[in-house]
């Protein structure tokens, strides 16, 4: 089971990382701090065992040899690649400060019908423990990707 | 039935103040099941699960739940701190709560393998 984060922040995505294996000491956690490189990624792997994605909207130029910089893209940009899938994979977090930016990475992936939450990040790195992680546990103990074959009881193994 | 665990994290933090029998007003939480069968919890606050018994001491069992109207909504093994990986204890962990008056949601009961494949619902 793996959960894919677009976060390019060093002390937020320790926060994150925490939490996630303080809880789910079995996930696989892959962050990304660019959209081309996550879709990149989601485009040649296997998406069945994802149980979630967390995507931020802003992402810092990336420094490349001395003088040139990389553009990162967006999390919209995440969020429209998603919304053109034919159906959806998993929860959704849109955990962005930009109001504008979050609200239209919400509404493209809504319109695809995906299953969206938003989080708006406060308090330093608070909000990872407050609003972001019980939503990161409810979204993957309910939707979490469950073969109907091993949806049986216990006697039956 | 899975044998009992010590904490994987082996500081011995005090047990939280907070640490109380499982009661019908709890919203969601993490819990532990003590070597006598009873159910503790706390507010799911982090790194929680080792200061829910304290001391280090060993538990039956250990995940999270949540509770919805006095409703059982989901109920699980997850913990990082014990990591039980026996469904059955989890179903024995569901009875001692029914017994104690909870209602059950269906498909409540949620097992995490440890290995990281499909959760099951057990039915």
């Amino acid at each position: 089971m793996r959960v894919l984060i677009l976060e390019d922040n060093r002390d937020r995505r320790i926060a994150m990382m925490g939490r996630l294996v303080n809880r789910f000491p079995f996930l696989k956690i892959e962050f990304f701090d660019d959209s081309a490189a996550m879709t990149e990624f989601m485009e040649s792997e296997n998406l069945e065992d994802i149980a979630l994605i967390s995507l931020d909207h802003d992402l810092e130029l990336i420094a490349g040899i001395p003088g040139q910089w990389t553009d990162p893209g967006t999390g919209l940009d995440v969020a429209r690649w998603l919304s053109k899938l034919p159906e959806p994979l998993c929860p959704v977090i849109v955990q962005t400060t930009n109001s504008p930016a979050g609200d239209k990475m919400m509404h493209s992936l809504e319109k695809a019908k995906w299953n969206t939450f938003r989080v708006y990040p406060h308090d330093d790195l608070q909000w990872v423990d407050t609003h972001w992680f019980p939503i990161v546990r409810n979204a993957i103990v309910k939707f979490a990707p469950i073969p109907q074959s091993i949806s049986a009881s216990v006697d039956n193994e | 039935m899975s044998l009992p665990k010590l904490p994987l994290d082996p500081f011995p933090y005090k047990r939280d103040l907070r640490s109380r029998r499982i009661s019908h007003d709890l919203a969601d939480g993490v819990y532990v099941q003590d070597l006598a069968g009873d159910v503790y919890v706390l507010p799911d606050e982090g790194h929680v699960h080792a200061k829910v018994l304290g001391n280090g001491v060993p538990a039956l069992y250990a995940g999270d739940l949540q509770i919805v109207s006095g409703e059982i909504v989901d109920l699980t093994n997850l913990s990082g701190t014990f990591q039980f990986d026996d469904p059955r204890t989890l179903c024995s962990v569901a009875d001692r709560l029914v017994q104690r008056n909870f209602a059950m949601a269906e498909g409540a009961i949620r097992f995490f393998p440890m290995d990281g494949s499909a959760p099951y619902i057990i039915e």
